[in-house]
């Protein structure tokens, strides 16, 4: 009996695979936050969402019955914009003008673009969704079509269509 | 200069038709300071996405998410050193080693006693140093042989006699 409770936590032990805090989930933080804040255009708020997205990948790696994570960075991806997503909402319910005023990430720092940035970043968080997702994965992260499509559930023939109306959308925008 | 390329990119980029590294190109592209009037507009654009592209969590972000996760701030875990067993060899290589030293110490030392204590002796020169043949080694010795008593003999007491008268 003991011989076979040993065997069964080997067992357990080898087929759950807990990620490193550290070396596997740490090292995602940055693009996260970009994603994330595209999505709210306040450092603060992309901040928790990314803390609470890598907290939420860790405990669920390190659930007894848990599977492995095939595909983490897409994982990330789709629990990062989910919860930015239900942020945002949260937030815009509680009347906060979001895009009225985007988040700087270096305001200390004076930059005579920042008006540009500023009108430009409004513009990209106007789209909607998938369309704001997909343009951010593709133009700022440089994601395949396909790695988006893996992280937002779509087809690779939806990501491209969605980049292409998010893209027309900009540049109609620019040219009025 | 012609912008032909670029302006096919651009209008390719906006049909979402460009590959990775044109998108790629044109990111370099907008990045340079000077830019020809009619492309101006898109300048904006590129630029913003290339800023996006490079910002970062701040400093306080990893030791706030790691005391959340209830993590150590520094996880260097001490090395393991696992005990070896000394072998007879490694025991006794120590003594290898003295003994090696005081040998070298001695044989200096013994040299250079042997080389203050030693008389200078005046070198033969080379010509007398070399073997000489043995005929002349044997007249050499016959000529320092001490010399022999004079021996009386009758002619010589006759001679020396004197004459009668």
């Amino acid at each position: 009996m003991k011989l076979l409770a040993t065997s069964s936590v080997i067992y357990i032990e080898s087929t759950m695979k807990e990620l490193d805090f550290r070396t596997e989930l740490l090292p995602q933080k940055n693009r996260l936050y970009r994603l994330a804040m595209g999505i709210l255009l306040d450092s603060a708020e992309a901040e928790d969402t990314v803390e609470d997205t890598l907290l939420r990948a860790w405990e669920e790696s390190r659930k007894p019955d848990a599977a492995p994570i095939q595909n983490l960075p897409a994982y990330l991806t789709t629990v990062c914009r989910r919860l930015a997503l239900d942020r945002a909402q949260r937030l815009q319910a509680q009347a906060a003008p979001l895009d009225e005023a985007p988040d700087l990430p270096d305001e200390s720092e004076p930059n005579p673009q920042d008006e540009t940035y500023r009108r430009v970043v409004a513009l990209i968080h106007q789209l909607r969704e998938p369309q704001r997702s997909c343009l951010l994965l593709r133009d700022v992260e440089g994601l395949s079509y396909q790695e988006i499509a893996a992280a937002l559930a779509l087809t690779e023939a939806q990501v491209k269509t969605n980049i292409h109306r998010g893209r027309q959308r900009v540049r109609e925008a620019f040219q009025s | 200069m012609d912008y032909a390329y670029i302006e096919q990119l651009l209008e390719r980029y906006f049909q979402a038709d460009t590959t990775e590294q044109e998108e790629r190109i044109l990111q370099a592209f907008f990045r340079q300071d000077t830019l020809p009037a009619h492309l101006q507009q898109y300048a904006p654009l590129f630029r913003t996405l290339d800023r996006l592209g490079r910002q970062q969590l701040g400093e306080g972000f990893d030791r706030r998410l790691l005391q959340r996760a209830g993590l150590p701030l520094n996880d260097r875990p001490a090395p393991r050193v696992a005990p070896r067993p000394l072998t007879l060899f490694d025991r006794v290589r120590p003594y290898f080693r003295a003994a090696a030293a005081v040998a070298i110490v001695a044989l200096l030392a013994g040299s250079v006693e042997r080389a203050i204590t030693r008389s200078p002796q005046p070198q033969a020169p080379l010509a007398v140093q070399k073997a000489a043949p043995a005929e002349s080694i044997a007249s050499e010795m016959e000529t320092l042989r001490p010399m022999q008593p004079l021996q009386r003999t009758a002619a010589a007491d006759s001679a020396a006699a004197p004459l009668p008268q």
